[in-house]
């Protein structure tokens, strides 16, 4: 079962936002200031260059799974390690979305909530999604998608008129170096076109309309920095103190503690789409699996993704924090090479063989 | 996959999720209501006395009828923790602080430094940042008593009053998250609206009805009579520096910072002895109907330029004193004169000139030219700063008026 390209597009659009507006722009400010927003906007058009890198392999592929993909231009061995690298990749987005849903939702709906309740559903919701395909996946991004990008756009405009625009001046007041510096520590909370590496062979380009990933890819962008803006713009000096940029803004624009019925709906939505994006990553890191050890089947990976979604619920809490496994050189580094680095090499190496085969054809036919 | 289809077959599903509804359903149905074990505190009163922190919250509990109960419940420990304890110990239940809309806090506590409380009832106890922070003066029993009869007997709450505050009076919004902010910029510095619980009456004040029981009027409580106490919010501010209280502005002084701030609603002027064509003698009233800032600052040889650019749009509310009866038949643009106008433009210029000599003598930048200079022109203010301190830098500033004044029709 494949998905068109419309698909495609609004799986990268819910990508993009999914990571950008919990815990990022206040972790962002602590280092980079009022000028975090820029470390956001770059970063993000990275992901975009990368997307239409990605997608564009995905075409030349000739429908081809990335393994095959891979092996074709790199060779038996080196594939295989990239697959295992994914597969931590992958594991890491599910802890850091799973977790971030657990503390949204604990943080902003019932403190006392047992999170066992909210995770089984999940887990079944999940279990579910993952069963029936990316399909079911694309298909269930498309409907919540405008719901997601409206009550965004709701929440943001509604508070935009007690923004103060002074909290971005002065520009670069400490220099460029720690938009670099945070831009790297803050990794992982990008590089969100990896996903799409695992959907090679299951899209159907037939009916191609080019145009749709770059506005879609863009209109993340917008909303992205929309929210960011207002973020920045309300609170200002105090966003380091901020995990939920999301609620926090309805929150502020609410007017006194209890958040209005239209803002719960928002923020309920977002749940919605943070469970979708869950389902995406674990789909992902079902196929990085199944390459990497080369299992047919679906039932031990999918079982093996729930267990660990399941584990994290526990691990999480009594171990480390997971932000700080988030802000580690080794997850920087890992999103860098498996977001860059691999579709780098990976379009080098088509190239590399697409060029000998040309040699080899043109061989032959000077001996013919 | 046939394996994994028999696992994930939807009848499996139906019943796997009218497992999880019956685990859920039955420890719920079972527990007690929520209202039961945790009280909804919607108003937090804290103040120190004789080195303890009071804590006297206003608890909601649903009545009869669906109608809203709001009770009084007070401790005191050593520490605010103590406090909290105390307090949920005697009513027996856990105190659920989320839906506080607002925490009002004693002249002592503001005077010995807010930040830790705020820092213990934001972080630790939940209470969420855009909850309203005012602070009392008076006794912390008879406020939060008075605060529960205002809302029992006159059906008005104190949320409702610091909203109209913020769109009308104040023009700030004077929440928790905005005094952190405030707190954390360079100048450290924070206002919050000023209440007042009076024993005696005075202009403004409302009545409302206290206990009694605190003030030291045992007997009159016990006699069931109430110790009548008035409610007074007439707009004043409290100003704090790095948490602690320091000094109060009076409401004609906020009613002319307001001046510098842009979406404030100013309410009316009192131009005295207007003599012109058309009056004589006159005290006019005139209403600012609306009105539009541009601050902008700049450097003009080392010095720096605060410029208030404002666009003023009143209406001529009524004339005080004896006038000539063929003006009641003019139309409402003739009574905006020239005359009037000018004096409009000075009584405007004279309120702003005493904002500010108000802010330089008490070394408090009511009028944010810090934040202003600081954004917009950092590397000369950072030069400047470098012969000033953060408590004087408002002394050599110019400051430049640029008013504009219409009527409204």
């Amino acid at each position: 079962m494949k998905i068109n390209y419309r698909q495609l597009s609004i799986l990268v659009f819910m990508s993009f936002i999914a990571l950008k507006c919990l815990a990022l722009p206040g972790l962002l400010y602590s280092e980079s200031g009022n000028m975090s927003w820029l470390v956001t906007l770059v970063l993000m058009f990275v992901d975009f260059i990368f997307a239409l890198l990605i997608i564009d392999l995905m075409k030349k592929s000739n429908a081809k799974n990335i393994l095959e993909f891979m092996q074709q231009c790199l060779g038996p061995v080196l594939p295989r390690i990239f697959m295992a690298v994914l597969v931590v990749k992958y594991a890491l987005v599910v802890a850091n979305i799973s977790k971030g849903l657990e503390f949204f939702v604990v943080e902003n709906f019932y403190s006392s909530l047992n999170w066992i309740v909210f995770v089984l559903p999940l887990i079944i919701l999940v279990g579910f999604m993952l069963y029936k395909g990316i399909r079911n996946i694309a298909r269930v991004s498309e409907m919540v998608c405008w719901a997601v990008l409206l009550g965004c756009v709701y929440i943001a405009v509604k508070s935009i008129m007690s923004v103060d625009v002074l909290n971005f001046l002065p520009f670069f007041k400490d220099g460029v170096a720690p938009l670099f510096k945070s831009g790297y520590q803050h990794m992982s909370w990008f590089g969100s076109s990896t996903f799409l590496l695992m959907l090679f062979g299951k899209v159907d380009f037939s009916n191609e309309k080019k145009m749709k990933l770059v506005q879609y890819s863009f209109l993340a962008i917008a909303l992205v920095m929309l929210i960011h803006f207002v973020f920045y713009g309300l609170f200002d000096i105090t966003s380091p103190t901020h995990s939920f940029c999301i609620s926090d803004i309805s929150q502020y624009s609410s007017g006194q503690s209890s958040i209005d019925e239209l803002s719960w709906l928002v923020v309920s939505l977002w749940v919605t789409a943070q469970a979708v994006q869950l389902a995406l990553f674990s789909y992902a890191m079902i196929q990085a699996i199944k390459f990497t050890f080369n299992i047919k089947t679906n039932v031990f990976p999918i079982l093996f993704v729930l267990i660990y979604i399941f584990a994290w619920s526990f691990i999480g809490e009594m171990t480390v924090r997971l932000e700080q496994v988030f802000l580690t050189q080794f997850s920087s580094i890992l999103t860098i090479f498996t977001a860059y680095v691999i579709p780098i090499i990976l379009y080098i190496g088509y190239a590399v063989e697409r060029r000998k085969n040309k040699k080899i054809r043109g061989g032959e036919k000077c001996k013919s | 996959m046939q394996k994994l289809k028999s696992i994930f077959s939807p009848r499996k599903i139906i019943i796997i999720l009218l497992i999880i509804v019956g685990i859920m359903t039955v420890p719920g149905l079972n527990a007690p209501a929520m209202s039961e074990t945790e009280a909804i505190v919607t108003l937090l009163c804290m103040d120190k006395q004789e080195d303890k922190i009071v804590m006297s919250a206003t608890v909601l509990s649903p009545g009869p009828d669906n109608v809203a109960n709001y009770q009084v419940f007070t401790g005191s420990g050593d520490t605010l923790s103590n406090a909290v304890e105390a307090v949920s110990l005697s009513i027996g239940k856990e105190m659920g602080f989320a839906q506080c809309e607002v925490m009002a806090l004693g002249e002592n506590l503001c005077t010995e430094g807010v930040m830790q409380t705020l820092d213990f009832m934001t972080r630790t106890k939940k209470v969420g940042r855009n909850a309203y922070l005012v602070s009392f003066a008076g006794d912390i029993n008879d406020f939060s008593e008075s605060m529960s009869n205002l809302n029992k007997e006159k059906s008005l709450s104190l949320e409702k009053i610091l909203s109209f505050d913020k769109r009308y009076v104040l023009t700030k919004n004077c929440n928790i998250e905005n005094f952190y902010i405030g707190y954390f910029n360079d100048l450290s510095l924070g206002i919050m609206p000023r209440l007042e619980i009076k024993n005696s009456e005075s202009d403004n004040a409302i009545e409302v009805a206290s206990g009694g029981q605190t003030s030291g009027d045992q007997a009159e409580a016990e006699s069931g009579q109430k110790e009548k106490k008035y409610f007074l919010n007439d707009g004043s501010l409290a100003v704090f520096k790095k948490g602690k209280h320091v000094l109060d502005v009076d409401s004609e002084m906020v009613k002319k910072m307001n001046f510098f701030v842009n979406n404030s609603q100013q309410g009316a002027l009192t131009i005295e002895n207007v003599n012109d064509d058309l009056y004589e003698n006159a005290n006019v009233i005139v209403d600012i109907v609306r009105k539009k800032n541009e601050i902008g600052v700049r450097f003009e040889n080392d010095t720096p330029i605060f410029r208030n650019r404002m666009e003023v749009v009143v209406f001529v509310e009524q004339v005080l004193g004896d006038q000539p009866k063929e003006n009641l038949l003019k139309r409402n643009n003739d009574f905006l004169t020239p005359t009037l106008l000018e004096h409009i433009k000075e009584k405007i210029q004279s309120d702003m000139q005493d904002c500010i000599d108000f802010c330089k003598t008490n070394s408090v930048d009511l009028i944010d030219a810090y934040k202003h200079f600081s954004k917009l022109t950092s590397k000369k203010f950072d030069e400047y700063l470098k012969t000033h301190t953060k408590e004087n830098f408002l002394d050599d500033i110019t400051f430049e008026f640029d008013l504009h004044v219409s009527n409204e029709y």
